[in-house]
């Protein structure tokens, strides 16, 4: 199959980049529902907890953003006592960056910007597969 | 492009997981947990068991319906789950931790010290292993819930319009408005073209949802919000108990506008512990 635009690159390998800014902690890929689809790295019982938090957080702020006329929700930065994290919308569901207190924040956005045009060059490239998939189920 | 087939397959059976909600696959774990965590404990009981009945020897499963029971206050119930869970997995870090929380919940120390022993082994960096072995040995019991601050003096009804005045003289400010704890707008101008009671409801409710979730995650609770939308950014600031939310320039970015606010409301803050009441247009300087 010709293969359309840019990466044969996996969910896992532009999360494992996104992790690689300074910084930041965990990355992953999160269904709106708060079902973890991918993340960076294997094997921490928190990123199933961190996955439900983006869905929760990115669901309420997209709320608030279009009940204020200001569209629909792209990305929101939030500030915790002990961290700080970052969750951009993505038509899977939503991309999630943990990072440290002092991280830059402005950074990791933009870091987010990229890793959200690769997610969607994926999920465009794979989606067909997955229908053909289920054709055969 | 192994890789990729692989992502594609996984992919696959996400997107029938998400057609055919109530078919049960391995990751219903995540997805009960996540029921449980927004208070849906009838659901997420429900769907453990499904997936129970089908998974019996899954260990993460038990540790979740664990914690199922405990919230829904069953903790004998509660406990059986989670010595499953480690009968399975010895070493399960969250079974473990559980499991050393309930001991110490009852005086049994040396139960307690076993279990979170073997949490350890699990997941040696995890914040809530960490404090629960700091009260075990002596420590002051950390692991008590955030409250909420009472609302400090500074922050009184009369000076609710100067905390506006020094948050609208921010470069990165548009408007600003003040929301109580409960979600009602307490100063400002009601929003244009907005259902004002909803959007401060939603607001309050986005910086108190996310608490026992932050606190789970051991991160502490969430003192700001930037939210960027197609057309508009917003900026959320929990102040005493109270949200400052504030319309922000198009350009503005959450650094700077982190930036600019904080000291303001430090500033409003440290005036008064010291006794002095601040001059509004100093502070807007």
């Amino acid at each position: 199959m010709p293969v359309k635009s840019p990466p044969d690159r996996s969910l896992r390998r532009i999360l494992e980049e996104l992790r690689t800014q300074p910084g930041v902690t965990t990355a992953l890929l999160a269904a709106s529902d708060g079902l973890l689809i991918a993340r960076a790295v294997e094997g921490d019982d928190a990123d199933e907890l961190w996955a439900a938090v983006s869905a929760v957080l990115g669901n309420l702020g997209g709320k608030l953003t279009a009940g204020l006329g200001g569209g629909e929700l792209q990305s929101a930065a939030f500030t915790a006592v002990h961290c700080q994290f970052v969750v951009r919308r993505v038509s899977l569901g939503y991309l999630l960056a943990v990072a440290q207190p002092e991280a830059d924040v402005e950074g990791i956005c933009a870091g987010m910007e990229t890793a959200a045009r690769e997610v969607e060059a994926v999920t465009a490239l794979l989606a067909p597969t997955a229908r053909e998939g289920d054709e055969h189920v | 492009m192994r890789e990729a087939a692989g992502t594609s397959r996984l992919l696959g059976q996400w997107l029938r997981k998400l057609l055919a909600r109530d078919a049960v696959s391995p990751d219903f774990v995540a997805r009960a947990d996540s029921l449980r965590l927004l208070g849906d404990l009838e659901q997420a009981e429900a769907l453990c068991a499904r997936g129970l009945a089908e998974y019996p020897q899954y260990a993460s499963a038990h540790a979740v319906m664990g914690d199922i029971h405990r919230d829904k206050g069953a903790l004998e119930a509660a406990e059986a789950a989670w010595r499953e869970a480690c009968r399975l997995h010895p070493d399960h870090p969250r079974a473990n931790l559980c499991l050393a929380q309930l001991y110490l919940s009852r005086g049994d120390l040396p139960q307690a010290m076993a279990a979170l022993g073997r949490a350890m082994v699990g997941n040696p960096h995890s914040p809530e292993v960490a404090r629960l072995s700091h009260r075990l040995h002596g420590g002051a019991p950390v692991d008590q819930p955030e409250k909420t601050a009472a609302p400090p003096a500074w922050l009184s009804p009369a000076r609710f319009s100067e905390l506006l005045s020094s948050a609208r003289a921010c470069a990165s400010v548009v408007e600003a408005r003040l929301v109580g704890p409960g979600g009602t707008l307490v100063a400002g101008t009601p929003l244009a073209g907005a259902d004002t009671e909803t959007a401060a409801h939603l607001a309050a409710t986005l910086m108190e949802e996310s608490r026992p979730l932050m606190e789970r995650l051991g991160i502490g609770h969430l003192r700001a919000a930037f939210l960027r939308g197609e057309r508009r950014r917003l900026g959320l600031f929990e102040v005493s108990g109270h949200y400052l939310l504030s319309e922000l320039m198009p350009e503005a970015q959450p650094g700077n506008v982190r930036s600019e606010l904080q000291p303001v409301i430090a500033a409003l803050r440290r005036s008064t512990d010291d006794g002095v009441r601040p001059d509004a247009s100093q502070i807007a300087a």
